[in-house]
């Protein structure tokens, strides 16, 4: 099985998925340069997340759909699907798509979270883009490092070197793109409708803010666990439930489809 | 040999009756016709034959021969059941060449040779998604026989094809009854049934009731 993914996410690299990569890249870092002029920011973490806080939020459950579900649907659509089934159990073909997609949604965020903090770790203090004034803060060289560990959920890594909040950051953002693109994934095989399907992600991740938000318990809405920006910082535990709770029912409805096999028309 | 035995198969659809107590048997080396009229269950029969869709009631039985303990589904069959399909973006060789790495059976010369025989440019840059309706029949034909399978199962196998295109397929249906394969087809081309099925089955009043026909091959 494992070599079958890999062949299916070799097929997928496209250039095309190296593009969207670079494309989405470039346009948040040229956002986060252009808006960070008429701002005064304490250190790299805030121009980091001025990067990724500004339009990747809204966008991050379309843009995780669109990575390769979106491709998923379409081969069902057209039935490509359905002529394998004489080849290969369709639970296999099914098993092999979930995990390349998952893979490859991964793959991209995490490349696309990595390429951000580097670029504003390591890259912008060289270019001197940003207008930096920790003083304006109250803040000083002796107290800086000890306010960027309290500053957002998940820069408690901070602690244990930069480099290290950097990847985890990225494998959380990878982990739940991930999760979206599996969420579409099960949606695309239980809806006919292929549209509603992709978009229903989307919707879960916007009525999942607003709902959790009137029911006052933001600290669990998707767009703060998952970019955790414009609150104070939180236990790391409290990001875990959103991700948890919607990993059980991606779970759940992938066992409903293993058992269900027969009926699911789209694959016939 | 009866290589598929379909007994007893009754089988609806949110309350419509497809099929009920439907019998027929498919021996090796005949080409079989499927006649009814539209939404009689001709590509419904395909599926329950395939493995696609369970019956309600009765049995799909296939020769052991074509079974595998390991898979859902019939072994060496090819089949084209109701509309090609096919990945938009990809070229007609390198959806072929997908499908084929799946079993890993055959090379791209294989490919290559099939898609010539069913008149396909197997060096043509164009996607699928570019394709007419034609082009895109010929790469599920393409799909069906690439890998010498024994049995094929043919839903309307000329839809959209030229002519020239139609009598080449024909042609290569009969030299494939001569090797010894099983053929089971629709079509609402009553030429494509006298020409070639050496019987016929009609659907009619929920089940597949024997016609008599002479096999002009």
């Amino acid at each position: 099985m494992l070599k079958e993914i890999l062949q299916e996410i070799r097929s997928k690299l496209s250039p095309k998925f190296f593009l969207s990569w670079l494309s989405l890249t470039a346009v948040l870092i040229s956002f986060a340069v252009y808006r960070s002029r008429s701002y005064e920011l304490r250190d790299s973490l805030d121009f980091f997340t001025f990067t990724i806080g500004s339009i990747l939020p809204i966008l991050f459950p379309i843009v995780s759909v669109l990575v390769l579900t979106i491709s998923f649907a379409a081969d069902i659509h057209h039935r490509f699907l359905t002529y394998t089934r004489m080849r290969r159990p369709i639970i296999e073909t099914l098993n092999i798509n979930f995990w390349a997609n998952l893979v490859l949604t991964f793959i991209f965020f995490f490349c696309l979270i990595i390429s951000l903090f580097i670029f504003a770790y390591y890259i912008e203090p060289l270019l001197g883009i940003a207008n930096f004034n920790p003083a304006g803060y109250g803040l000083t060289t002796d107290n800086i490092a000890e306010d960027t560990y309290m500053r957002h959920t998940f820069t408690q890594f901070l602690r244990y070197g930069t480099l290290t909040y950097g990847i985890v950051y990225a494998l959380w953002v990878g982990l739940n793109a991930g999760l979206f693109a599996a969420i579409g994934f099960v949606l695309v095989l239980l809806l006919r409708n292929r549209y509603l399907a992709l978009s229903l992600p989307f919707v879960i991740y916007v009525v999942g803010i607003f709902t959790l938000s009137a029911l006052g318990a933001e600290i669990y809405r998707p767009s703060y666990t998952i970019f955790p920006f414009d609150r104070i910082q939180s236990p790391i535990w409290t990001a875990l439930i959103p991700f948890t709770i919607l990993s059980v029912i991606v779970a759940g409805s992938l066992i409903y489809i293993k058992r269900n096999i027969t009926k699911l028309g789209n694959l016939t | 040999m009866k290589l598929i035995e379909v007994v007893n198969v009754s089988k609806s659809f949110k309350g419509i009756q497809i099929f009920n107590q439907a019998n027929a048997v498919f021996e090796q080396g005949n080409i079989y016709g499927i006649l009814g009229p539209n939404g009689s269950g001709k590509s419904v029969l395909f599926k329950l034959i395939c493995g696609f869709i369970k019956p309600d009631q009765g049995d799909i039985i296939i020769h052991p021969s074509y079974r595998s303990r390991r898979a859902d589904f019939p072994q060496n069959f090819g089949i084209i059941i109701d509309r090609p399909g096919y990945a938009a973006g990809l070229t007609g060789f390198e959806n072929l060449k997908r499908w084929a790495e799946i079993r890993n059976q055959i090379k791209d010369e294989d490919i290559k040779r099939t898609m010539r025989v069913v008149g396909l440019d197997p060096d043509a840059r164009q996607k699928m998604k570019s394709y007419s309706l034609g082009m895109k029949q010929k790469i599920a034909f393409a799909q069906a026989i690439m890998e010498n399978q024994q049995v094929l199962i043919l839903d309307e196998p000329f839809n959209a094809m030229d002519v020239d295109s139609v009598k080449v397929l024909r042609e290569l249906l009969i030299k494939y009854k001569q090797e010894g394969r099983t053929i089971i087809l629709t079509s609402h081309n009553e030429e494509d049934i006298e020409l070639l099925c050496d019987q016929v089955y009609q659907i009619r009043s929920h089940k597949l009731v024997p016609v008599n026909t002479m096999a002009k091959v």
